[in-house]
């Protein structure tokens, strides 16, 4: 009596303990990015399917290194990246406005647009050392004007 | 005489059959408070769905009565847009007031002013109701001691497959959008047709009570007005902003599962993907005034195709 009481408390333990897991299945890639050589201090990596037919994923970049979560597959990889080179009034005119930092972009162009970025990735798997590098000259202010 | 035991068992019940029934009871409990929960959610998703619904209706009706054309969804400086009206900088919810029964808000705004001058600031300090989604932190301004709070809220407008403002290489992709900055679009640009091109959808508010993150801002033209398809919906990928929160920039915070973020130099490189609260995806409202729930594992191509105006795409949203 006890015994089967016990085995069918476990059974409808298990099946409490099986929840939903979550819905994306992305894999977890991570390396680093560096422009020219100069790790990328602060930016973004998105990995955007080749034939479109996958989520975009992605993550942040921090001094020169990411982690991003994406689905497999064959990716288009975009990458913009800046640096922090100085502060400016949050308003503009105004006494005592609270300061912002100012970034510069620092990636050129090409790799900031999923139908001009050269960079591309297999992700079949879990994957680290995963590295992009980058060259070329920062975007022009007409580049950036539109 | 002797008494005689009776073979029968004392009446009542033994421990372990205690057990049992308590046992039974947990688990129905166990089973039944998450479907509990599960119902206040679908709830709040309904509501979410309607508001989305009566933005949409509220766009329509001011088309009817603006020779079809939708509403500026934020202007940046002083411009003429397309309808031959000059705006100052405004935000896409002014021009709907009056088609969502707020036109005592209407009335005050001043249109020969920018938003945050006096009188109209006030106006922006005004909950509207429909401005959030029940599903997020609920009716919330920015930090009331900046000189120039505003009321935050969830819905965003559908601005096409390019940033904020548009770059060198977004003008040789833009599809066209309902939506856009600096401009105000006809319904007959949409020619993929109103019924396969989203108008509006939602974003998470990531700072409340705070200014230190764009998005949540919708009131500003340079805050959080519209979303864009360069991201899916819920993204791993961050959203790329003028000013970020603490700690969603951090991939080991919290606050980076649901609204990462990163911080940018440029409007041009300024881009916000749908994100929400409901589990396993996002509501889009299409321009038809339909609002369906779209799966945050949706594919890039028919994401892209659902915001395009003019794209001439064949994919459709699953």
């Amino acid at each position: 009596m006890l015994h089967k009481t016990s085995l069918l408390a476990a059974g409808l333990g298990l099946l409490l303990a099986t929840g939903c897991g979550d819905t994306r299945n992305e894999l977890t890639v991570s390396g680093t990015v560096t422009v020219n050589g100069e790790p990328i201090e602060n930016g973004t990596i998105s990995f955007v399917a080749a034939d479109g037919v996958a989520a975009t994923g992605g993550g942040v970049i921090k001094d020169g290194s990411y982690t991003a979560f994406v689905a497999p597959g064959r990716k288009k990889v975009v990458v913009l990246g800046n640096k922090a080179v100085g502060e400016e009034p949050l308003y503009q005119g105004v006494p005592d406005s609270p300061t912002q930092t100012t970034y510069q972009t620092i990636t050129p162009t090409k790799y900031n647009a999923a139908h001009l970025t050269p960079l591309t990735a297999e992700i079949s798997e879990n994957q680290e050392g995963l590295d992009f590098e980058l060259t070329g000259d920062p975007p022009s202010a007409q580049e950036l004007a539109g | 005489m002797k008494m005689i035991r009776s073979p029968r068992r004392a009446r009542g019940f033994t421990l372990v059959e205690l057990l049992v029934v308590i046992a039974i009871i947990g688990v129905l409990v166990g089973l039944l408070l998450p479907a509990v929960q599960a119902a206040r959610e679908a709830a709040r998703r309904m509501q979410c769905t309607n508001n989305l619904k009566q933005w949409t209706l509220a766009a329509h009706n001011y088309a009817d009565s603006n020779k079809e054309f939708f509403p500026v969804a934020a202007n940046p400086d002083v411009r003429k847009v397309e309808n031959g009206r000059t705006y100052r900088r405004i935000s896409w919810p002014t021009e709907l007031w009056p088609y969502v029964e707020q036109t005592n808000l209407y009335d005050r705004y001043d249109f020969n002013l920018h938003f945050y001058q006096n009188p109209n600031i006030d106006t922006y300090r005004i909950d509207v109701p429909g401005y959030n989604c029940p599903s997020d932190v609920g009716p919330v301004t920015q930090d009331q001691s900046d000189p120039y709070w505003r009321v935050m809220g969830n819905y965003v407008t559908n601005m096409g497959n390019t940033h904020l403002h548009q770059n060198a290489a977004d003008q040789q992709i833009f599809t066209g959008a309902p939506f856009g900055v600096g401009h105000a679009y006809r319904m007959a640009n949409i020619t993929d047709g109103l019924s396969n091109t989203a108008c509006f959808s939602e974003i998470i508010i990531a700072t409340p009570n705070s200014v230190a993150d764009n998005r949540g801002d919708i009131l500003n033209n340079e805050g959080s007005p519209g979303f864009m398809s360069i991201l899916t919906p819920n993204s791993s990928s961050p959203d790329q902003c003028r000013r970020c929160g603490p700690g969603t920039t951090d991939p080991n915070n919290n606050l980076y599962r649901t609204v990462p973020c990163a911080v940018v130099g440029n409007n041009t490189e300024y881009q916000i993907a749908a994100r929400s609260r409901h589990p396993g995806g996002v509501i889009v409202s299409m321009c038809d005034g339909s609002v369906r729930f779209v799966s945050e594992t949706v594919n890039q191509n028919a994401w892209t195709a659902a915001l395009s105006g003019r794209g001439g795409e064949s994919e459709m949203l699953p």
